[in-house]
């Protein structure tokens, strides 16, 4: 019975892998193509001669460096304009109990409930009047804080015991102390998963750097890899469009492998509770 | 409401940091926008244009590649410095040209999908050209009249044929030659369902694969002698005798399992079907054909092209962008705009942009030069492309809310080819729903 229970264990297990890895298989393999082997019938799933030259065509058609250089700058902007904007405000609703307090954390949920596509010509109209179209603050301004990281954040300090504040307090710590040095580290694997998550929703956001930016200046990488399909003709390459994409999500990839024991632990314990 | 409130706090926290963020990109060499321009015009006495385009590959190599022949001879000459910017699929184009005509920011110059010309022509975004056509009594008679008429809006230009194409039969050659066919290819629709059985006899394999293709659709009309709207552009044709008869001759091929279409949503899978050789005739752009003679090579058969075949007439729309001008530029700015569209479409740039890209030659003068007689002795459907668009080529519909009478053919198409609807009811259904939407 045992064995038998571990045996379907294993092959669901098995199941759920291939599920996940299944498409980044396919994307690695498509990368090695030629154009005819992307639409042979039955498909291949293998390669022998891989070509190699896909990756550096994704060089030639479009300016790749530049445009990981926009992204890496633009992800990072976010991710300090938002620890500056978020902590505070996650703390302050977590800690302090002021007049207007849950009026203002609920404007802050309700904001959650906007979609991007409906205050894009709005937004675009006020940046463009100052200036800022084709400029790193353009990209970085509308995300720079988050009403989903504020609320998860948040919760997470509510959890910290009031006694480990009240102590800090005692020793004459103060707020911005209390802040950074008692509750941060003790929330860390939240802050890392905020991060990360802010860290991939930025990379491959699409929607704003496609209507923030007129010419390559700070376009970001999604907007080349969809560059790399924008071809005007019936055959899609999608050899170079998989290359492109291997491109693009290997530092994602990455920084879910340094990130991953964390981002666990934040499972975990907001499980717990 | 997200932005709005995060904005409130957030910009008062990290003022400092936008600006001196806005500081460092603008100083950017590449940041060019319609204030820029004029400002750095007026100190160096260079006019300095964008260029919006669309496309990438030879496409944009063959805009990059122009734009610094003419800054590097004319422009220097004349001051003038154009700045080629990507801008993705033409809708993108389009869409971003509106969005930055409304905040200021327009570009001088841009390609334009050829139907759209009427609504931007309309809403004032481009400019009449007329006037410097007059003055400088540029020779428009010789750009091929299927291409022009795309290009005029109440009788005044509001563009110039740029990269221009049509759709053409493309044929298997090796399969056709299997199955004991003249690879010449069908000359009416007779022939083309003659075609399609013996293949499928002979092969076991559809002869021609299509899907909800609202170009090529518009090909079919003009070769009933009709058109898929009628003159003035007030009511769809669709629902006519010839409507009826185009759709119920494919879906009678496709019954018979003659021929396979695919709904408009799944148009990539032509070009499978075409590479794994289960078709042996397809339509498509002229300007595919080199792809698809790269895709034949890699996989070991041969292609060939001819007209689409003849109902009462040959007919095609012809396709592609046209380059326009937009309004509210300086008079020197326009000068300046207006010299590079002239030179862009002038014979010599024609015959370069047509090699380089495989979209077809827009001027009739072209045919002459050396250039472009060996391109056809080289590439002979090349040349079948530029005698199918000179005597048979027509403008497409220009009607500024097509866009959405283009869906409602493919609903059509999708209805009756892929999902087998009754041709009656579908054609009723769809004439009620375009000239809905015309009458708007």
């Amino acid at each position: 019975m045992n064995i038998l229970k571990k045996i379907c264990k294993t092959i669901v297990n098995i199941l759920l892998v291939l599920i996940f890895v299944t498409p980044f298989y396919w994307m690695f393999l498509t990368a090695f193509k030629t154009i005819s082997q992307t639409i042979q019938m039955p498909p291949l799933f293998y390669v022998l001669d891989p070509q190699w030259s896909n990756f550096s065509q994704v060089f030639e058609k479009i300016p790749l460096l530049h445009m990981f250089k926009n992204s890496v700058l633009i992800s990072a902007g976010i991710l300090l304009c938002q620890a500056i904007t978020v902590i505070p405000a996650a703390y302050a609703f977590a800690r302090y109990k002021f007049a207007g307090s849950k009026v203002l954390f609920g404007l802050t949920l309700i904001t959650m409930m906007i979609p991007s596509q409906l205050i894009f010509l709005p937004v675009y109209l006020l940046l463009s009047k100052l200036g800022l179209i084709n400029t790193y603050a353009s990209m970085i301004l509308p995300s720079a804080c988050s009403a989903f990281a504020i609320f998860m954040l948040r919760q997470t300090f509510m959890q910290i015991p009031e006694e480990l504040v009240e102590a800090a307090r005692l020793d004459k710590a103060s707020e911005l102390k209390i802040m950074l040095k008692i509750m941060l580290p003790i929330a860390r694997p939240t802050v890392t998963t905020l991060a990360l998550l802010t860290f991939i929703s930025s990379w491959n956001d699409y929607f704003w750097p496609l209507v923030l930016t007129t010419n390559d200046t700070v376009r970001t990488l999604p907007l080349g890899i969809s560059m790399l399909k924008a071809v005007d003709g019936a055959v899609m390459p999608y050899h170079i469009i998989m290359a492109g994409n291997v491109l693009l999500v290997i530092p994602i990839i990455i920084a879910f492998i340094c990130a991953q024991k964390q981002i666990i632990q934040a499972f975990t314990y907001v499980g717990e509770k | 409401m997200k932005n709005f409130i995060s904005k409130v706090v957030t910009t008062m926290l990290i003022a400092t940091m936008g600006v001196s963020l806005a500081g460092c990109s603008s100083s950017e060499p590449t940041t060019t926008s319609g204030a820029d321009v004029s400002a750095e015009a007026a100190s160096q006495e260079t006019i300095k244009l964008e260029f919006w385009y669309s496309w990438t590959d030879q496409i944009q190599e063959n805009n990059i590649n122009l734009s610094n022949m003419f800054n590097e001879t004319i422009g220097k000459e004349k001051g003038i410095e154009i700045v080629p910017v990507y801008q993705g699929s033409y809708d993108e184009t389009h869409q971003k040209l509106q969005a930055s005509y409304i905040a200021g920011q327009a570009p001088a110059l841009s390609v334009m999908e050829i139907a759209s010309t009427k609504l931007f022509a309309e809403n004032g975004i481009i400019k009449s050209l007329d006037d410097y056509i007059d003055r400088d009594d540029l020779d428009v008679d010789d750009f091929y009249t299927g291409l022009t008429e795309n290009c005029i809006v109440d009788g005044e230009y509001y563009g110039l044929p740029y990269l221009r194409s049509t759709p053409i039969l493309y044929l298997n050659k090796t399969l056709l030659e299997q199955a004991g066919l003249d690879p010449v290819g069908p000359a009416t629709w007779d022939e083309m369902a003659q075609y399609c059985e013996v293949i499928y006899n002979e092969l076991g394999i559809v002869g021609l694969t299509n899907y909800s293709y609202d170009w090529v659709f518009e090909a079919f009309f003009f070769q009933e002698g009709t058109s898929v709207l009628n003159a003035d552009e007030t009511a769809t044709n669709i629902n006519t005798a010839e409507g009826k008869k185009i759709f119920s001759y494919f879906q009678d091929l496709i019954q018979n399992g003659y021929a396979k279409m695919y709904a408009g949503v799944d148009s990539s899978k032509v070009a499978v079907d075409v590479m794994n050789q289960n078709t042996a005739m397809w339509f498509s752009s002229t300007g595919d054909l080199t792809k698809y003679i790269t895709l034949a090579d890699e996989s070991g058969f041969d292609i060939t092209a001819s007209y689409i075949p003849a109902g009462v007439t040959y007919g095609v729309p012809t396709g592609g962008c046209n380059i326009v001008m937009t309004t509210g530029l300086t008079p020197a700015e326009e000068e300046a705009a207006w010299e590079f569209m002239k030179w862009l479409t002038d014979t010599e740039q024609t015959v370069y942009a047509s090699i380089y890209t495989g979209y077809v030659t827009t001027r009739q003068s072209a045919v002459e030069t050396d250039e472009i007689q060996a391109l056809f002795e080289e590439l002979p459907e090349a040349k079948i492309a530029l005698d199918q668009l000179e005597q048979y080529g027509h403008g497409r519909p220009m009607h500024s809310r097509y866009a959405e009478v283009k869906k409602e053919f493919v609903n059509a198409m999708d209805a009756v080819w892929v999902n087998n609807a009754d041709v009656d009811t579908t054609l009723a259904e769809t004439e009620a729903k375009v000239n809905a939407i015309l009458a708007n």
